[in-house]
């Protein structure tokens, strides 16, 4: 291949690299369990302004969901151990949501939110439509295995 | 007791892929045509083995056989039969038997095809294909087992996923495993012609139309899934950057890339390098495709549940990586090129920018995808990008190949010469910027849709005028009539106008997605009874709440209705009726949107809550311009490759038939 060509290809790849390296640093996320976030804010770290992706398994008894203001607001907890085992002295975090309450929301689902550690202790999801997603399918195979044994 | 003769025959399928990949290769390096058709008997005889298992398991499903664990999870007493059926691709290991028996069907058909001058490629095609059907055979029989039984059957299964009860579930899954297993017979070409030495085209010409089968149920899938999506989600969306989304599409734009550079090694000896190149990525990037979604190293909102694949599915890419590079390399020496590209501003040039343009969007969309991997692998914490960080590198990358698609076809082999390329590009430039200025004076202002709607148009334009320049020419010179010559000039050449309908089917994608992109509107309003509010150019009235029979045994329905006129005039738009379904036994609602509008601009609404048996009701409303069209497209495209791929049956009969669509235009005018 004549090198203009080879050039050519390489000014264009070079761009669509810089593109990309820019936009990650505007648009990364990092993810975190109820751990991990709470362990940042136990060091004292100012995290308002970070966007996190939080992963937690939902407290079923928690969900407090206001249908006339779409004010929704739960609690996660790091693992499906401490949801069956010490649920009570399990450290968990707040999640607050603004919107209509998905239908996969309920005890034990795993949630993922995007969104910042408020300055009340609370993590707020964002507005974008996938800064609350949630995770059932573990369910059907629990129930398999409550089924079977 | 049927099921477990399916089972056997799993079982014995996983021998018999085995015999076959050892009886060819034995055959090949003994030069003994006897052990290669062996091994091609016994390769065509996978499929009715993992059929007798598939059967198997659905005979289980149907007549609920809660022993077997795989019917209690996905099925109960209550389970309509259809969704006893399409239960069987309804969770993780029912739904690698079902690929294996997808993937095993297109071994049959390329195994019964007739071998005549490739049969040198035959032995090793066999073995190719025979490896990987075993190693997902043997996921199957070891790892994710869909016969497993109960020590202690239970009396009813859990049921069906109420989100994959939906008519569309019968038919996307199938489309993307035929999609993803339809490359396993190119591919098996490929590896096949580099472990022979060939230098000529012949694997390229055996496996194109395979290629095409594939891409095609690929094409059907995405969009099928995205259809699914819009009307069971309930997000108002078709599509949102997920990881099991990106593993579909990754494979599809490399499969794209490649449809278009076989044309140039075809037709110039050019870029065969890069063809192999591509072929191995392709079917690379399925298998990772496939990982992601079953390993749930991602997460992603239809990931499958945890489970132990993953390492099983890293080292096979492992493997297969390697052996595909070294074999690749060590024949570097027969992927000679027989051309040069002489100027970059040439037919060949810009399918070279384009290819390289799919690549980059490709891998764009991977990296973006596996980033919480790398930055897990880097320093220990998974940082994952979202939506925006795709909108702002692939589409851009995927807005310059509809501006090359347009460009493309005015483009001379060889060297083009800039002058016909600007007289050509005159008319559509008009049309483009006619357009513009109505969609202006319409509303459409801000630049960066504007920008979008005028590549799309000119490509558009340019192609139809494609069209119009074919067929004028025959209607000047053989004296035909329009619609006569339009038919003759689509069956006379159908590769080349079906992929133009193919094009024509992206941009219509192109111009849906903008619409929705940049006007679509969303609001989250709550309302009492009989109140009316105002969104966009509708206005909403409540007019109830009532539970009605829901369509399934193990559910309650509750079923809204509003009323939607035109905000300005008062007129009648349509009625909706949202409802939401709860499933008691599986703790689960499912929210049914309801839509109306116009086909131009779709009115869809949720049912999000209620209150006092309806005296308030909270509701979604999402207004999505020129969402059809996306549909559209897609309908557009797998219409293009109908004619691209469908053999005209002889000179004879064609003319005849191109006589038949044109009376057919003329009488439905």
């Amino acid at each position: 291949m004549k090198p203009r060509f080879v050039i050519g290809f390489g000014v264009i790849l070079f761009a669509i690299a810089a593109m990309m390296v820019f936009t990650i640093a505007a648009n990364s996320n990092l993810e975190v369990r109820v751990n991990d976030l709470l362990a940042e804010r136990a060091k004292g770290a100012d995290l308002s302004e970070r966007v996190f992706k939080l992963t937690g398994l939902v407290v079923g008894e928690s969900i407090v969901y206001d249908p006339a203001t779409f004010h929704l607001q739960f609690d996660v907890v790091n693992s499906r151990d401490e949801l069956a085992n010490n649920l009570a002295t399990a450290p968990r975090i707040t999640v607050v949501y603004q919107g209509v309450k998905p239908d996969t929301l309920v005890h034990e689902a795993q949630a993922i939110v995007t969104g910042k550690l408020g300055a009340d202790g609370k993590f707020h999801a964002g507005n974008s439509p996938d800064a609350l997603m949630l995770q059932c399918p573990t369910k059907y195979e629990k129930a398999e295995a409550a089924a079977g044994q | 007791m049927i099921t477990d003769v399916g089972y056997l025959a799993v079982i014995l399928a996983l021998a018999v892929s085995l015999y076959a990949a050892g009886a060819s290769l034995w055959g090949a390096t003994r030069n003994d045509d006897r052990f290669v058709q062996s091994g091609r008997m016994a390769a065509t005889l996978t499929f009715p083995l993992i059929m007798a298992g598939a059967l198997g398991l659905w005979f289980a499903l149907i007549t609920g056989d809660f022993g077997v664990k795989y019917v209690a999870q996905v099925s109960s007493l209550d389970t309509p039969l259809f969704f006893r059926l399409t239960a069987l691709w309804g969770s993780q290991n029912g739904s690698i038997l079902f690929w294996n028996l997808v993937m095993a069907g297109f071994i049959f058909f390329a195994m019964l095809r007739p071998w005549r001058e490739d049969k040198p490629l035959l032995p090793y095609v066999t073995a190719t294909m025979m490896l990987i059907l075993a190693f997902f055979l043997f996921i199957n029989l070891f790892v994710a087992n869909p016969f497993e039984r109960f020590l202690f059957p239970p009396s009813d299964g859990a049921g069906l996923n109420p989100l994959l009860r939906h008519p569309g579930m019968i038919i996307h899954p199938p489309m993307l495993y035929a999609g993803f297993t339809g490359f396993i017979v190119p591919f098996a070409f490929c590896i096949a012609s580099l472990a022979t030495r060939r230098r000529d085209n012949l694997w390229l010409l055996a496996s194109r139309r395979w290629m095409l089968v594939g891409w095609a149920f690929l094409t059907a899938g995405l969009f099928l899934g995205g259809r699914w999506a819009h009307d069971v989600l309930g997000w108002g969306g078709y599509w949102g950057w997920d990881p099991v989304e990106n593993k579909s599409l990754v494979p599809w734009l490399i499969g794209t890339a490649f449809l278009h550079s076989a044309m140039i090694q075809e037709k110039r000896g050019m870029f065969k390098n890069w063809n192999v190149f591509l072929m191995l990525l392709t079917f690379a990037s399925v298998i990772w495709g496939t990982a992601v979604v079953r390993s749930g190293v991602l997460t992603s909102v239809h990931a499958f549940a945890q489970s132990d694949l993953g390492p099983l599915f890293l080292a096979f890419i492992v493997v297969m990586l390697i052996w595909s590079a070294v074999l690749w390399i060590s024949r570097l020496d027969t992927l000679k090129s027989e051309n040069a590209l002489d100027s970059g501003f040439s037919r060949e040039g810009i399918f070279l920018l384009q290819n390289v343009l799919f690549v980059s969007t490709a891998l764009t969309v991977f990296i973006g995808t596996i980033f919480p991997i790398i930055t897990e692998a880097v320093n220990g914490t998974k940082v994952t990008v979202g939506p925006p960080f795709y909108n702002q590198v692939a589409v851009p990358q995927m807005a310059a190949l509809v501006v090359l698609m347009g460009i493309a076809p005015l483009m001379a082999w060889g060297k083009a010469s800039a002058r016909a390329l600007g007289r050509m590009s005159i008319i559509p430039l008009g049309l483009t910027a006619l357009s513009l200025l109505v969609l202006a004076v319409v509303g459409v202002r801000q630049l960066i849709p504007l920008a979008l709607f005028a590549l799309a148009l000119f490509t558009l334009y340019q192609t139809l005028i494609e069209y119009g320049r074919g067929a004028a020419a025959r209607v000047r010179s053989m004296g035909e009539s329009w619609p006569v010559a339009l038919g003759r000039l689509i069956l006379r050449n159908q590769r080349r106008y079906g992929g133009y309908l193919i094009h024509i089917g992206v941009v219509l994608f192109a111009i849906g997605a903008t619409g929705k992109g940049f006007y679509g509107v969303d609001v989250l309003r709550s309302m009492a009874l009989n109140d009316t509010i105002t969104v966009g150019n509708y206005a909403f009235t409540y007019r109830g709440l009532r539970a009605v029979p829901c369509e399934f045994n193990d559910c309650r329905t509750m079923q809204a209705s509003m009323l939607v006129t035109d905000a300005q005039t008062g007129a009648i738009v349509g009625a909706v009726f949202p409802h939401r379904d709860s499933y008691p036994i599986q703790q689960h609602t499912a929210t049914i949107a309801d839509v109306t509008g116009s086909w131009f601009e779709e009115v869809y609404v949720i049912l999000a809550a209620w209150q006092d048996n309806g005296a308030t009701a909270s509701f979604q409303i999402y207004i999505n311009p020129l969402i059809n069209l996306i549909w559209l497209g897609g309908a557009v495209m797998i219409l293009g490759f109908l004619v691209a791929f469908w053999k005209a049956p002889d000179p004879i009969r064609a003319p005849r038939l191109a006589v038949g669509l044109a009376s057919g235009a003329a009488l439905s005018r």
